[in-house]
């Protein structure tokens, strides 16, 4: 969003929420053939307290596109979230959006 | 949800060895995760110090049990060093802490092993490291290693015990759901052979 005051000085304004995105990390689960399907919807429920029907659409996302993205924040949320999602024994990864 | 933390929401059935057969994997398990750590510390300061000067990613990526439970968490190869270096004792430690939780379970008990809500989540992530551990000898590290024909005829047993991991975790997140949903705890009495020591 731009203005322009009187004299021709125009003022940039940047959004908030824009100067965040940039800032954005998200964490990846990805598909793998030996976890099971109801132990990934359980992952997903026990850590992100997600309800069952999110959990398990996230996990058949997982299954079906061989990837999903499960949580987003900053970089240091999403690091915490790979390492429990490791930690359950997920493969799991973290990007800058 | 108002079951609490000590009611029993599974049971193990560890009769005819196979409390045993766990045992022994836990602890090949836990011999594999013991050598990602340096030397243990009761000084605070000289652990930190120990940290510090102990990279174990090498000996991380050239195990690859071990490479298969410590996934790249980044795609740059630098990214993903970094996280290794900074997380690798910390996550080896708590898969420990959680592998002494089923240790401590399998001990106390004789035949049907039960499992309380508040552990139950350590039982499952530790049956399900291990059935990951196993798959690696027969499939390999990579993210989608499948076993091949001659690897699964050479190694039929290891499969087969894959199998068995994956009966256990399944039980087990089927039993902990049925408890949340009935309210209800499960009785040992009820185990048949359930027998404290």
């Amino acid at each position: 969003m731009s203005s322009a005051a009187d004299g021709g000085v125009e003022i940039l304004e940047a959004p908030a929420e824009a100067a965040e995105a940039v800032h954005q990390w998200v964490t990846i689960v990805w598909d793998d053939p030996v976890n099971l399907m109801s132990y990934v919807t359980y992952v997903f429920q026990e850590y992100f307290k997600y309800p069952l029907e999110k959990a398990e659409e996230l996990m058949l996302k997982v299954h079906h596109e061989g990837k999903a993205v499960v949580s987003t924040g900053n970089r240091e949320a999403m690091e915490k979230d790979v390492l429990a999602m490791q930690g359950y024994n997920l493969w799991a990864s973290m990007e800058q959006m | 949800m108002s079951l609490d933390n000590d009611d029993i929401v599974w049971a193990f059935d560890g009769r005819d060895g196979r409390a045993h057969a766990l045992a022994a994997m836990l602890h090949l398990y836990a011999e594999n995760l013991e050598a990602l750590l340096p030397t243990e510390s009761d000084d605070a300061f000289e652990q930190i110090v120990a940290d510090l000067a102990d990279d174990p990613t090498t000996r991380m990526l050239g195990n690859p049990r071990l490479a298969r439970l410590f996934p790249p968490a980044l795609s740059d190869p630098k990214g993903s060093d970094e996280f290794w270096r900074d997380s690798i004792h910390s996550q080896a430690r708590a898969r420990l802490a959680a592998a002494r939780v089923v240790v401590e379970d399998l001990s106390d008990w004789e035949g049907f092993v039960p499992v309380t809500l508040a552990r139950a989540d350590d039982w499952a992530k530790v049956i399900g490291a291990l059935r990951l551990f196993w798959y690696t000898e027969i499939a390999g590290p990579g993210r989608l290693d499948e076993p091949t024909p001659q690897a699964l005829a050479k190694d039929g047993g290891l499969h087969d015990l894959i199998d068995w991991l994956g009966f256990l975790l399944e039980d087990l997140l089927e039993s902990r759901q049925t408890c949340l949903q009935l309210d209800a705890s499960l009785d040992p009495d009820e185990f048949g052979e359930a027998d404290p020591e």
